[in-house]
């Protein structure tokens, strides 16, 4: 029994649940819990590319969304998802290349745009 | 020998002795004699124990030779050589120099009406390959008058003691041409290790002498051992004042030694100084702004290549050391580079095409000139586009065509030739690029015709018969490939057996932009294209890993891709990475990421199947070797590949390595907006009517740049 929960699928409940209440780390210990177990389903990939996302663990965040829109192709969230990784990673990357050559127009441009087609989102 | 050009009524001494110190060196010696001819009235050489030719050749001159015992003192030696000389002025010259050709009637016409006491004269150090960008110029006491005051002091960097001159010493702008520290030279000389035992010696005698430190730190600098070459220059700048002859080089050399190390905020620190200490000193304000690019200051390093340029390097300056092009080409080619970061192309362009005026044969600038044109232009427009300089003649051209053929830019190189035919080069010479362009540009019979007629006991002999192997090979007729092959390993074997005195020099000494082909590095390329021409033999391990090999490695497996020659590239390919690893990576996955591209458009199948980076990687041992390049390279063969999470990993590396390049993040943002519209393309297949679908395609479409970017940067905003 875990935190209330028994059965196969306790981590993955119990993961969701957390992310519910807010508490980010906590759900993300618990799915990965599950993730490890075999235990997961395309919310819960969702949830962990969030979190991976915001740790800039954009190559981890790419292959949990992917993974989610594998699971569940008719979902058009999870293309947007998709669609947001690559942008935000695409926005961080451009944010480094702003400080190091501020003089690349360039640069400044192409962050304008990225940042123009993340509002859609 | 002397050919007297004052000649009066009345007996006078001669008006010129040149005087010289060798042992061994016969290679260079009538090189340097001859240059003499005709303007030194005698010769005075002192032998300290040569066991080669070095004696007859300079009676044969017509010197007045004496012998020496080596103490291990240079001074001493050189003023046994002055005690000889009786002419009114003495020019002190080693045996690896050369008077240049121009100045001989100059230096008699500035002596005969002289009224000074000594001359600094300009030394032009050929200090890597004999090519521009590896000149520099120092200033050296080596004309002085004949006293008995004026003697040499010091065991290895002896100078001379001008007290008695005073203030009657002056700058000229006659030219000595320094060939003694070329590379293989050096090596073969061992003159550090000989030089660093005396200076070691001389410090433990009398360890607070700045000069001392200076030359110890000179010797571990030649040696690539900054720190030790740095914790001696920063000895000698504690005591040394900046009125001290050597101090400007002093602190340009700690400049380098701290560039070298990654301390660029204490390299900028020191450059500052230096600009204070020695004003419109080019050297410094150069590498300061070399400092700036380093630390990211894009826009002061442009101000400060500005500055170079706008000071230039006078003819004669009061600084010991200049290096050749700080204050032009260099600085021209620095700004290009620094519009390239910001992809400010068509500056960057200008830029090089400034250098270029400045000065023609500047590999580095026609390098980057032609990496750009080649974005816009196909190949053939791209050497239309070149215009190389009038000026620059042959020499020019053949170094624009070393990068051609480098690029493995074969229809570039055969447009090149028919617009500027080579027509001052010797024949043999012109025949072999003719040749070579037409064989590998797919005109075989033609390439074949020009190549048989360059003779294989001439100094193109091998290199010609190499070419002969391919085009045969190229034209589908392995069998006359094979006859080649032997007769090439034949011809080898003649020129190893020959007396080394009448063996040919190295081909890279003789023409720019050609490998330098002896013996025994073509003997172990014979063995490397036996093995990808024909998969005969196994054994990888004979290939030395020098630039010599890794040229020709390099060379072959361009054409071998050019041709779509699959089986051959992956042979070599695996020979390649085997022997040099890190050192071939990048050529490799550019190799492979442009063969890629051409399939892509051309519909032809490339030239295997390209490895993926991560494999290539393995062959690396140190990763941390790798250069910005190699890892942009490997990166846009990852792109090339569709492995968009690899090459952002290889792009990281790359901005890790240099941080001032805006391809480096721009190309990773540009490959995950094209996955995104992947991605979106595939979402608005599955839901038509999904209404954040097509906004969002429209902003990505609308916004994705094209290939060759092409908008302009500004670095002047950067602030500094």
């Amino acid at each position: 029994m875990i935190g209330g929960f028994t059965g196969e699928r306790a981590s993955l409940h119990l993961g969701k649940l957390f992310y519910r209440w807010g508490q980010v780390d906590r759900a993300a210990h618990w799915l990965l819990n599950g993730l490890k177990e075999g235990n997961y389903d395309p919310d819960s990939l969702r949830i962990l590319a969030e979190v991976t996302i915001q740790r800039d663990l954009f190559e981890e965040a790419e292959q949990l969304a992917s993974e989610a829109l594998a699971l569940e192709s008719d979902n058009l969230q999870n293309y947007l998802d998709l669609v947001g990784i690559y942008l935000k990673q695409a926005k961080r990357i451009l944010d480094r290349g702003q400080t190091f050559v501020p003089g690349a127009v360039l640069l400044k441009e192409e962050l304008g745009r990225v940042e123009e087609c993340l509002r859609w989102l | 020998m002397a050919l007297k050009h004052d000649r009066s009524d009345e007996p006078q001494p001669p008006l010129l002795s040149a005087c010289l110190i060798v042992k061994d060196e016969e290679r260079f010696l009538p090189g340097c004699l001859s240059s003499l001819k005709g303007f030194a009235d005698e010769i005075c050489v002192v032998d300290t124990g040569s066991t080669d030719k070095s004696i007859a050749i300079a009676e044969s001159f017509g010197a007045r030779v004496s012998r020496l015992t080596w103490s291990g003192d240079f001074g001493a030696a050189r003023n046994a050589a002055l005690e000889q000389a009786t002419g009114r002025w003495l020019l002190i010259i080693d045996a690896d120099e050369a008077l240049h050709p121009e100045d001989g009637p100059r230096l008699r016409e500035l002596l005969a009406s002289s009224e000074r006491e000594a001359y600094f004269v300009q030394v032009l150090s050929y200090i890597g390959q004999e090519q521009v960008d590896h000149l520099v110029r120092h200033q050296v006491v080596r004309l002085i008058r004949n006293r008995p005051a004026y003697r040499y002091q010091g065991r290895v960097h002896e100078g001379l003691d001008l007290t008695a001159a005073g203030n009657a010493v002056d700058l000229c702008d006659i030219r000595l041409m320094h060939y003694g520290y070329l590379q293989h030279v050096k090596r073969q000389k061992n003159k550090g290790a000989r030089n660093l035992e005396l200076l070691h010696e001389a410090l433990v005698a009398d360890p607070q002498n700045p000069y001392l430190h200076f030359n110890i730190g000179t010797e571990y600098l030649n040696r690539g051992d900054y720190e030790t070459a740095l914790r001696h220059y920063d000895e000698a700048a504690k005591r040394a004042s900046p009125e001290h002859i050597y101090a400007p080089l002093l602190a340009k050399r700690r400049i380098a030694c701290l560039q070298a190390l990654g301390e660029h905020f204490k390299a900028l620190q020191v450059a500052r100084q230096a600009q204070k200490d020695f004003p419109f000193y080019t050297d410094a304000v150069f590498l300061k702004a070399i400092s700036l690019l380093h630390l990211g200051q894009l826009a002061a390093a442009l101000r400060t290549f500005r500055t170079c340029i706008e000071t230039g390097v006078p003819k004669v300056t009061p600084y010991p050391s200049e290096e050749v092009g700080v204050g032009s080409f260099k600085a021209f080619w620095w700004i290009g580079q620094i519009h390239e970061r910001t992809q400010n192309e068509t500056e960057a362009i200008s830029a090089y095409r400034e250098a270029l005026r400045h000065e023609p044969r500047y590999r580095s600038a026609l390098a980057s000139l032609i990496g750009l044109l080649r974005q816009r232009l196909t190949q053939q427009e791209a050497a239309l586009a070149l215009q190389l300089p009038a000026s620059g003649g042959d020499e020019a051209t053949l170094l624009a065509a070393a990068v051609f053929r480098e690029r493995g830019e074969y229809e570039a190189l055969r447009t090149l030739l028919a617009q500027r035919p080579l027509e001052q080069c010797p024949a043999d010479l012109r025949r072999y690029w003719l040749g070579l362009a037409l064989a590998r540009a797919g005109e075989v019979p033609e390439g074949l015709r020009a190549l048989r007629r360059i003779p294989s006991s001439g100094p193109l002999g091998l290199l010609a018969l190499l070419e002969q192997v391919l085009a045969a090979w190229l034209g589908d007729d392995p069998a006359e490939a094979q006859r080649l092959l032997q007769r090439y390993q034949r011809a080898i074997r003649r020129v190893s057996r020959q007396a080394p005195e009448v063996n040919p020099l190295p081909v890279g000494s003789v023409s720019p932009g050609l490998p330098a082909l002896d013996p025994a590095t073509a003997g172990q390329v014979y063995a490397a294209v036996q093995q990808s021409l024909f998969g005969e033999g196994s054994d990888t391990t004979f290939l030395p890993v020098n630039s010599e090999s890794r040229f020709l490695i390099l060379d072959l497996l361009q054409v071998f891709s050019a041709r779509r020659r699959a089986e051959a590239v992956q042979r070599l390919e695996t020979l390649a990475l085997q022997r040099f690893g890190g050192l071939v990576i990048g050529a490799v996955a550019r190799l492979h990421g442009r063969s890629t591209e051409v399939s892509k458009s051309t519909k032809v199948p490339s030239a295997g199947d390209a490895p993926l980076p991560s494999l290539l990687l393995q062959s690396v041992g140190d990763r941390e070797l790798l250069t910005y390049q190699d890892w942009m390279d490997l990166a846009r063969l990852a792109v090339r590949q569709g492995r968009i999470a690899e090459a952002v990993e290889c792009y990281q590396q790359a901005t890790r390595r240099d941080t001032c390049w805006a391809a480096g993040y721009l190309e990773p943002a540009t490959a995950l907006l094209e996955q995104s519209q992947q991605v979106l393309r595939e979402a608005s297949r599955r839901f038509p009517e999904a209404s954040p679908l097509g906004a969002l395609t429209a902003a990505l479409d609308h916004h994705l740049p094209g290939p060759s970017g092409g908008e302009k940067g500004d670095p002047n905003s950067d602030a500094s």
